[in-house]
């Protein structure tokens, strides 16, 4: 059974204390990850309510679904947080990381203080945000107190812009951890390159845009797929800011599926929303996936 | 002889430990009053259950109903139950019931005669289910209170109004003394309370009953009902300064004089009472908004949890007992501001307002729990669609109206 | 005009002196390498030169222009680095043209150079790829190109040769050359190999601790080294080194245990400094003769054979003169074994004299 004819150990058995090793986490890779996925979808087409029940009805749940305006507003703030996010996330990030790369003194303070706000959790950085941007005793009371009467800063209460306070506290939070990813993909540059570009006659701008960025390709992919995992899903800061206020104005996807699971006792509604959510990330990963590795790989 | 002696009275002694009091059990309780005035009612309970010599073990979960029912559900399906958890009165515990979690307490009931001294008998009919009693419900609140604080009105120089359309009157005078007219937390179910208070104050108890029971989509695009919307609407542009997040937030506003009014229930009084506030000096309350003189039959029960062990089982009974008897039930609902649900109790030393409402419920002036006619789908549908209106000052009533109409039709 | 001029540069890092008062003139077309051990400051002065480092004191000149605080890309220089540096997301022809359409050269002007420096280093083939796509060898020559293409008068390599292996080294090596013949541009060359430098140096300046020990041709170097370290840096194999006394007078003699070797004939440095005592006499194993023309020499003994090492082209032999070690280099047709008892012998002249103390040249 083992060993084919020529006596040579069959591929299956090679490696085998490794295979053996990895049973656990491949058995929760499918059961809990694929199994969970696949049971999840199934039920979106019941009716379930408290518990779950297994009476069908088509695309119900979805036609609901995107017939609520909840929802609508959801994912247009998931939209505009997530595309804001990515951006400011990696700009920001980036230059703060460019910034500490110049050999400057305290560069580990620095280090240290621009990530502390990720050691905290969202919920501690929602409320942290609430305070601040409240707008009796935050930024604008402190402004107004100090003698410019009219400074308004008020993005919480206000149902147009309340998604940016949100997006302020999401990128305080989780900017210093795109820094220091980009800070160690700067200091695998070697060292020469720079010397180079710098005996060319090549200005620092156009040196990190053409030169040094491209070389970091591998490192900005890792960080984007990072910060994309932290955007899909945003609740638990919406929660401890803005409970998804003023109104429904800052309702993202995720609160939207435990509300309905839970809240409202509606476990097939909560289910049509989170499988709505799995066909959007699938949707961005399946494309850029064949992109990355379907290819004929040429380095 | 004497060592014989000695030795008996010794084992008697012995005895009479195992012969008192069932051997002390601890009954975990979950239950979301956290406000100041709540906390002191659950200690009510907490010290009559101690006094059996059980304990009450405490399991209060901060953040409202909306937080907390989910936490309490998912133990009960996870298979970790408390022993008791507070539910309010209605179709939130349906399922659960349904699917077998929850103990009978139909015996206890028989023997301690429920049916006879709960009034009205609507509380225990949101209880049974194919005639089997499933929890005890231990108080009744209603929803329909405009509370008002004496102080703002005297400061904005205007007399404290009598009705809702006198309050609505008032509001410029408010706005101008710097009050906030109308204060009303960011809470969704907040929202939506206050409409579904305006219904039978300005519609009427059988226009609420067609929405809200017959589930009439027809009636709730018709006229009555947008005259409700319009109430609403007046109710938005007053509360457009209330900036708070909590129920509790909002009636401090009121009790310190910086906002008007508060639409809230008569849980409410626990809160001016921590405060020290007395009620038609410091504050007023108008039940029905002083239009039409109706109250719900919200509050709570407990429901117990089927457990395993055979002594919490038999715990679970002495706590449903001990909540609902007379001295208990006094205790707890002055604290809490509600009514008792046995009337052979004395409440000579309830306030005011807590007269009024008694008042109101021995005349029979009673509509249902708007949670004993919706499933929670529904009622978090509303509690959207109302957040989004209160909070969205461009969504033009007519279009409020026609969702609201869409809900009900799809309601079961 | 010299080409490159350094007066007096210090480099500090800290309270740690790297660079001392250096001073340095290289000549126009001159091929100069800066040859020392790791650690000696020779890269570090070669970064300086280039202006990537800010000297603490001194000055330089490029073609009589004071560039001390000029950029490097205003000094009129083109540098090799030791990992290439190449741009790894651009081709080659890329890596040649960006910075030069970064300042602004007209698009036929850079197509001619492109041109040029692809013909002079035999890279045409190549232009359309990326690095990642090259050997070694080509890697290198592009970076050459790259600096070929600025059209500067003085070039700077930081061991262009480091990273390749021994064969393509020695390709290479010849290749650089023929690349300074036909260019004629003044380089400086910086590398720890002391075949480079003597096969590639119009002069060499061998470094230590900061310090330039002797700036002189390869030829002075390897024969008149100016103190120990120098003596047995340059030339492999090593030199050998023989400690003594040295006796003044009227017939002068290093003493060598018992044995006096006769000095007559060797030609003092003239320093002032006054010594007698302890001293290294240092010869190199092909400066002595073996067997019959041994006995020639002003200076012969018998000894005993330890060790032979065939190399080859010739071969090692290992030997003891007074108990210190000694070898000695013999065609490697002659068949000697370990244990054979043979004469060698060397003339003084060809040998150096150090203080033991100090480590100069006597």
């Amino acid at each position: 059974m083992t060993t084919r004819q020529n006596g040579r150990p069959s591929q299956l058995f090679r490696n085998l204390n490794a295979k053996i090793a990895s049973i656990p986490m491949v058995l929760t890779a499918l059961v809990v990850f694929l199994g969970g996925t696949a049971w999840t979808v199934l039920y979106s087409f019941t009716s379930s309510k408290l518990l779950p029940r297994l009476n069908f009805v088509g695309l119900d749940q979805y036609e609901r679904l995107w017939a609520a305006p909840r929802w609508m507003t959801a994912i247009e703030n998931l939209a505009i947080y997530g595309f804001l996010s990515l951006i400011f996330s990696l700009v920001i990030g980036f230059l703060l990381a460019a910034l500490l790369d110049q050999k400057i003194r305290f560069e580990d303070t620095f280090r240290t203080i621009f990530l502390y706000p990720f050691a905290l959790s969202f919920i501690v950085t929602g409320l942290i945000w609430q305070w601040l941007l409240n707008p009796d005793f935050g930024f604008q009371g402190v402004v107004r107190q100090l003698g410019w009467e009219s400074f308004t800063f008020n993005p919480l209460y206000n149902a147009e812009i309340v998604i940016y306070g949100i997006l302020i506290a999401g990128l305080w939070q989780g900017t210093g951890l795109v820094m220091c990813l980009m800070l160690a993909g700067l200091r695998g540059i070697d060292e020469d390159i720079w010397k180079a570009a710098r005996v060319d006659g090549i200005p620092m701008w156009k040196t990190y845009l053409f030169i040094v960025i491209p070389m970091m390709r591998p490192v900005f992919i890792t960080t984007l797929v990072i910060i994309a995992s932290g955007i899909v899903r945003v609740y638990d800061l919406v929660v401890a800011q803005t409970s998804g206020g003023p109104g429904i104005a800052s309702e993202v996807p995720a609160k939207y599926v435990y509300d309905y699971m839970f809240a409202a006792q509606n476990l097939g509604q909560g289910f049509a929303a989170s499988t709505m959510m799995l066909l959007t990330v699938a949707i961005v990963i399946v494309p850029w996936a064949y992109f990355e590795f379907g290819r004929r790989r040429h380095v | 002889m004497r060592y014989q002696f000695m030795t008996a009275a010794f084992a008697a002694t012995v005895a009479l430990q195992f012969t008192g009091p069932a051997a002390a059990t601890d009954l975990e309780v979950t239950h979301w009053w956290t406000s100041g005035g709540e906390a002191a009612a659950v200690s009510e309970f907490a010290k009559a259950f101690n006094a059996t010599g059980n304990k009450w073990v405490d399991g209060a979960i901060a953040g409202g109903g909306n937080t907390a029912r989910p936490v309490m559900i998912s133990r009960i399906t996870g298979g970790d139950p408390m022993a008791a958890t507070q539910f309010n009165h209605g179709r939130q515990a349906e399922e659960l019931v349904e699917a077998g979690l929850m103990r009978d307490l139909t015996d206890l009931a028989t023997k301690e005669k429920w049916a006879e001294i709960v009034r009205p008998k609507s509380l225990l009919d949101g209880c049974t289910l194919d005639g089997k009693i499933y929890c005890a419900p231990i108080n009744i609140h209603s929803w329909q209170w405009l509370w008002l604080s004496n102080k703002a009105f005297e400061e904005a120089g205007v007399p404290v109004p009598k009705n809702w359309d006198e309050f609505v009157a008032a509001a410029p005078a408010l706005e101008k003394a710097g009050k906030i007219p109308l204060a009303i937390g960011g809470q969704p179910w907040q929202n939506s309370g206050a409409f579904n208070v305006l219904i039978p104050a300005i519609a009427g108890k059988d226009v609420f009953l067609k929405v809200y029971q017959d589930k009439d989509a027809e009636v709730a695009a018709g006229p009555e009902i947008a005259k409700v919307f319009k109430a609403a609407d007046d109710a938005r542009k007053m509360a457009a300064k209330s900036n708070v997040q909590d129920w509790n937030q909002a009636t401090n506003l009121v009790i310190t004089g910086q906002a008007g009014g508060q639409i809230m229930g008569d849980w409410a009084q626990g809160e001016f009472q921590v405060a020290g506030q007395v009620a038609g000096e410091d504050y007023t309350c108008l039940p029905g908004l002083g239009v039409n003189e109706l109250i719900s039959t919200d509050g709570d029960a407990f429901y117990f949890p089927k457990l395993d062990d055979p002594e919490k089982t038999k715990a679970q009974e002495v706590l449903a007992s001990t909540m609902l008897n007379p001295k208990t039930q006094v205790a707890f609902n002055l604290k809490k501001g509600s009514v008792p649900v046995r009337a052979d109790v004395d409440l000579t030393a309830a306030n005011d307002c807590m007269k009024k409402g008694l008042d109101i419920l021995a005349k029979g002036n009673v509509i249902p729990a708007v949670n004993q006619l919706n499933t929670e789908d529904t009622n978090n549908q509303l509690n959207d669609l109302f957040v989004e209106f209160f909070k969205t000052p461009s969504m033009t009533p007519e279009d409020a109206q026609k969702r609201y109409a869409d809900i009900i039709a799809a309601a079961e | 005009m010299s080409s490159v001029s350094v007066k007096d540069l210090s480099l500090n890092f800290g309270h740690i002196s790297v660079l001392k008062d250096l001073n340095l003139d290289i000549a126009e077309g001159e091929f100069l390498v800066l040859l020392g051990p790791s650690g000696c400051g020779k890269s570090t002065l070669l970064n300086c030169i280039a202006g990537l480092l800010d000297i603490s004191d001194g000055q330089i000149f490029i073609k009589g222009k004071n560039v001390t605080w000029e950029e490097p890309k205003d000094r009129g220089i083109g540098m090799v680095f030791q990992s290439y540096a190449l741009y790894p997301q651009m081709t080659v022809k890329g890596n040649l043209t960006f910075g030069l359409k970064n300042a602004g050269v007209a698009k036929d002007e850079i197509e001619r150079r492109v041109a040029r420096t692809a013909d002079i280093l035999q890279i045409q083939p190549l232009l359309e790829r990326k690095p990642s796509q090259l050997s070694g060898g080509q890697r290198q020559r592009v970076a050459i190109g790259r600096a070929l293409v600025r059209d500067v008068d003085v070039f700077l390599f930081d061991e262009p040769l480091s990273n390749l292996d021994a064969k393509l080294r020695s390709e290479l090596r010849v290749e650089i050359k023929r690349l300074h013949q036909k260019l004629a541009n003044t380089m400086i060359y910086v590398t720890h190999d002391q075949i480079e430098a003597l096969t590639l140096a119009d002069r060499i300046a061998v470094m230590k601790g900061g310090l330039i020990q002797q700036l002189d041709t390869p030829h002075a170097i390897y024969n008149h080294p100016v103190n120990r370290f120098v003596a047995g840096f340059i030339g492999s194999p090593g030199m050998n080194f023989l400690e003594g006394q040295l006796e003044t007078g009227a017939g002068a003699v290093v003493k060598i245990g018992n044995m006096p070797v006769p000095i007559d004939r060797y030609v003092f440095s003239g320093s002032s400094q006054q010594h007698t005592g302890a001293t290294v006499l240092g010869i190199r194993p092909e400066h002595i003769a073996f067997g019959d023309g041994a006995g020639a020499m002003p200076f012969s003994h018998e000894v005993d054979i330890e060790i032979v090492e065939p190399m080859g082209s010739d071969t090692l032999v290992w030997t003891r003169l007074d108990g210190q070690s000694l070898s000695f280099r013999v065609e490697a047709e002659r068949p000697l074994q370990a244990g054979d008892r043979v004469r060698i012998g060397f003339d003084p002249a060809r040998a150096s004299l150090f203080d033991s103390a100090t480590g100069n040249r006597i």
